[in-house]
């Protein structure tokens, strides 16, 4: 078995692209899309289970609840396959995938988030307890945990969008640079440039909570 | 504190820049540094997710529900191709065998319809009357004896060009504002039609037994059997019904064995 995934990583896939021949590894991200494009659904599949998680992290900061982050997952890989044949290899498969959900996330967040408020103030704060799980013996403390989340999600939802993807990519998804560089097409320094703006403008945000030192999370 | 000192602080809380020693000794940037460090611990957090349930069979469903698994979309176009091709093919064929050919009208819906507005010309130079009954007793009567001969009625169709089978257009004087003026111009003209109905007739009586005026009518055609040709045979269906099956008999028989005219 073992010495079968090492053939396959050795065996590389000579690739046709409109400037330049490349040889690329079988599995990687580039050599997976271009046989989901020739119809090779398991390709497709192999795409999924690599990259899912990293969607749904996304998501789940633009829709904080596991039945709507896994929506957004769903239908961020749907338009994925649907515009397979618009995937140049000029990016990264992950960066690719992370602007579509960014474009799909940005009107759904809103969605959710006004939907999860008329909730929570139809239920009187009583799906609060329901919903979120306990890691603690106090529920009180986890409840004041929770209610602290909430109050960071709201700040960074309430940034511009480019603020709001610096953070979540770098802060909270922990990307590097390097990727991030590739998502908002600029170089590192720049990347690096929009990453200290957006935390400065999300210390502004929570400059209120801050002064009464109430964001003390553990984590 | 400048900008450029609380930058480098939030690089510090972060741990993207070392601490500096000024940072230690100033109260004011070590109580932002430590604001900044609880926001780093509170984003942090928030990497602490559910873990994801969503299945590559969920997903799959979800593809196939939108209809496009089997859809190729920089190829969409080819789908039409081989469709277009049949029907060129067939619209060629069709031309080419004449079923398209605008010399053949389609069956009027009505037939009553149809006489009220045939244009019922004797000639080129008559106009059709408002009363197409009369028009019609009249050219019949005198059709029987001017029947054509055999030879043009019974001719297979003709192979004309479609320019030349194409019934010139007749103008219709601006007086004349009957519906019989708005009758098309490529329906046949009554000559024709006429001379169809003529032989018929002079057939029919023929085999059946009739007036002396039909009966006149028939040496027109013998007088142009030697136009057919000496190979043709003739089948001659004879008036008296068989008793056993209760139809007449035909016989076929050879040309110069048959007299026409009685």
């Amino acid at each position: 078995m073992m010495r079968n995934a090492a053939r396959l990583q050795l065996n590389p896939v000579r690739m046709n692209t409109s400037a330049t021949e490349k040889i690329m590894p079988i599995d990687s991200d580039e050599s997976l899309v271009s046989r989901a494009k020739n119809g090779d659904y398991s390709a497709f599949e192999m795409l999924f289970d690599r990259h899912r998680d990293l969607v749904y992290r996304f998501a789940y900061q633009m829709a904080p609840r596991r039945d709507d982050a896994e929506d957004m997952v769903q239908e961020v890989f749907v338009r994925a396959y649907q515009n397979l044949h618009r995937y140049r290899d000029e990016a990264k498969f992950t960066t690719w995938i992370l602007r579509i959900a960014t474009n799909l996330g940005t009107d759904r967040a809103r969605m959710y988030t006004r939907r999860n408020k008329l909730e929570q103030q139809e239920a009187a704060g009583a799906l609060t307890w329901m919903t979120i799980g306990s890691d603690t013996e106090n529920p009180i403390h986890n409840l004041e945990q929770e209610k602290l989340k909430e109050l960071l999600r709201n700040a960074i939802a309430e940034l511009p969008e480019h603020h709001r993807n610096a953070i979540v990519f770098r802060d909270i998804q922990e990307m590097d640079y390097q990727d991030i560089a590739e998502f908002f097409k600029c170089s590192v320094g720049g990347a690096k440039l929009r990453v200290l703006r957006a935390r400065r403008a999300l210390r502004d945000k929570l400059a209120p909570v801050l002064s009464e030192n109430e964001l003390n999370i553990n984590e | 504190m400048s900008n450029f000192d609380q930058d480098k602080i939030i690089n510090s809380a972060f741990n993207e820049s070392d601490i500096e020693s000024w940072m230690l000794s100033d109260a004011q940037a070590q109580a932002e540094l430590a604001k900044m460090q609880a926001v780093k611990g509170a984003l942090h957090s928030l990497s602490d997710i559910p873990e994801c349930q969503l299945s590559s069979e969920r997903l799959k469903l979800a593809i196939e529900s939108s209809s496009i698994t089997s859809r190729s979309p920089s190829h969409g176009w080819l789908k039409w191709l081989a469709p277009g091709l049949v029907a060129a093919s067939a619209g060629i064929f069709l031309l080419n065998s004449g079923v398209l050919s605008p010399a053949i009208q389609p069956a009027p819906k009505n037939a009553n319809e149809n006489i009220a507005v045939r244009p019922l010309t004797i000639d080129e130079s008559t106009v059709v009357a408002s009363d197409t009954s009369d028009a019609i007793q009249d050219t019949s009567a005198d059709l029987l004896l001017n029947v054509p001969p055999l030879k043009d009625a019974l001719s297979p169709p003709s192979t004309k060009s479609f320019s030349e089978t194409r019934p010139k257009k007749r103008r219709v004087k601006k007086s004349n504002k009957s519906p019989v003026a708005k009758a098309p111009a490529s329906t046949p003209s009554t000559k024709v039609v006429a001379s169809n109905l003529a032989t018929t007739m002079a057939f029919f009586i023929a085999n059946t037994g009739g007036d002396q005026s039909a009966r006149a009518a028939a040496p027109a055609v013998s007088a142009d059997r030697a136009d057919l040709p000496e190979e043709s045979n003739i089948v001659v269906v004879e008036s008296e019904i068989q008793p056993n099956t209760n139809a007449a008999r035909a016989i076929e028989r050879q040309n110069d064995d048959v007299v026409f005219g009685g």
